[in-house]
């Protein structure tokens, strides 16, 4: 019900943006001379938990609904040089989260705001190889990021094959807001990505690209406002059930301070017929948390007629926990503990179906979890192109 | 705090990437006029760039896994 009102806004405010830029386009001609493409978009999706909370973390209301409005737009600067940007506001509601017994509602999270801004430069030094910069920042109540990045791609063997070298990195400043909403000061966190990727074509009906992706990340890694359960002190070990919570006293999470994530990914898109195509994509993740996950996932692209493809999509996902993760009560004496659902083990299964027709784009996916915490994501967008 | 555990390669990862790496050689070159099929909307990677990325910053929010296509590795968030 939630999410439905957000997908009417989310046409609503999309089909008034539409005509509205429709008219700026038509008279101030010129004043777009320069722009590429203009895109609004705005996409929403919500998290459902059990009206009692006892989905996911049964400790925990995990009800999330985040509504995104974003606006990008590719600026030609000159011939060999074009500016993209992509502006985001995310406006998320959550269940705010009352912990258990007499713990107070998490700081700040029953309304946040969420504001993206990247901008991106593009330089095509020769006819066969781009440069990319990359700017961002991002901030909600409780964190700040700057992001810089920087890559190289580069046409080979006659525009057969492209290979593309990508550095990026995240410069977050926390504020440590706990769930009793008791402010610890503020910490840091970064994170460096190194992410190589290559196009190729197959032959006449297929391309494929596929990449590595490897990321360090240092400084404070859990998230502050997330608490676990564990023992109190001096309790018996037979007072003890897989929920028991008698003698169970509420902490801050913990986790390591350094994490390396990697990640092999890949698709393969092939034409059936001059109007079907399929794609097969997959990757495969690890990390020294001891998370690993692989997905996988068909897709089918359908033209229906004149620039309107139907897009069907299933994937499927499944993860192991992290090594500190645990959904019974913790021993007291434990280094690191987390009990946040997202890095649980668990199984997901989405189905999605997209429509494009012309500048226009819709998409809306369902996920389910073996964990109950089931999801469901929809957008719009509609793109000028000049 | 530090990290105590030394870093464990996925096996698996070197498998796929072996399989990925191994179908370029044998793949032969496909002259720009046979290459009409692949401008097909319905062949387009890219055909809707900010959709993707919604959904992917979406499920790198939601899942213990980052990274891949046109995905960054992590970070920019104030989740882990």
């Amino acid at each position: 019900m939630l999410l439905g009102r957000h997908i009417f806004k989310a046409c609503l405010v999309v089909g008034v943006a539409s005509i509205s830029m429709t008219q700026v386009a038509s008279a101030q001609e010129g004043l777009l001379d320069n722009f590429e493409s203009i895109t609004i978009r705005l996409g929403t999706y919500a998290r459902d938990d059990a009206s009692d909370g006892s989905k996911g973390n049964p400790f925990l209301d995990e009800d999330l609904a985040v509504v995104q409005p974003a606006i990008v737009f590719d600026y030609r600067l000159a011939d060999d040089w074009l500016l993209t940007t992509d502006f985001a506001i995310d406006r998320v509601s959550s269940a705010s989260v009352e912990r258990f017994g007499s713990r107070g509602n998490q700081s700040g999270a029953s309304g946040d705001v969420y504001i993206g801004l990247d901008f991106g430069l593009q330089w095509q030094s020769t006819p066969d190889r781009i440069w990319n910069y990359t700017f961002g920042y991002s901030g909600e109540y409780d964190y700040k990021s700057i992001g810089l990045g920087a890559g190289v791609s580069q046409d080979i063997s006659g525009g057969q094959t492209q290979i593309s070298l990508t550095v990026s990195g995240y410069f977050d400043q926390l504020d440590v807001i706990r769930a009793t909403g008791l402010d610890d000061g503020s910490d840091n966190r970064s994170s460096f990505s190194l992410t190589a990727k290559a196009y190729h074509i197959l032959n006449p009906q297929a391309h494929a690209e596929f990449g590595l992706s490897i990321t360090t990340q240092s400084g404070f890694l859990s998230t502050p406002y997330n608490s676990v359960f564990f023992r109190e002190p001096g309790a018996g070990e037979d007072e003890w059930t897989d929920w028991g919570l008698a003698n169970a006293v509420a902490g801050d999470e913990l986790l390591p301070d350094s994490r390396l994530r990697n990640s092999l990914f890949g698709r393969l898109r092939w034409s059936l017929k001059e109007d079907l195509a399929v794609e097969l994509g997959g990757r495969i993740y690890s990390d020294d948390w001891g998370v690993q996950g692989l997905s996988l996932e068909p897709r089918l692209y359908l033209e229906l007629g004149d620039a309107q493809v139907l897009r069907l999509r299933y994937r499927w996902y499944d993860q192991t926990a992290a090594d500190y993760f645990s959904d019974l009560v913790f021993s007291d004496t434990a280094e690191f503990m987390t009990q946040d659902s997202d890095l649980g083990d668990w199984v997901s299964h989405t189905v999605g179906v997209g429509f494009e027709s012309g500048d226009w784009h819709a998409a809306l996916d369902y996920v389910t979890r073996s964990d109950d915490l089931n999801h469901l994501l929809f957008s719009v967008a509609k793109t000028w192109k000049f | 705090m530090s990290l105590k555990r030394p870093f464990r390669f996925c096996p698996r990862l070197g498998v796929v990437f072996a399989l990925a790496a191994s179908m370029l050689p044998s793949c032969a070159q496909v002259e720009f006029y046979d290459r009409g099929a692949l401008a097909n909307p319905a062949m387009q990677f890219e055909s809707d760039r900010t959709e993707s990325h919604f959904q992917q910053k979406v499920f790198q929010s939601i899942e213990g896994a980052s990274g891949g296509m046109g995905n960054t590795g992590g970070g920019g968030c104030g989740c882990s």
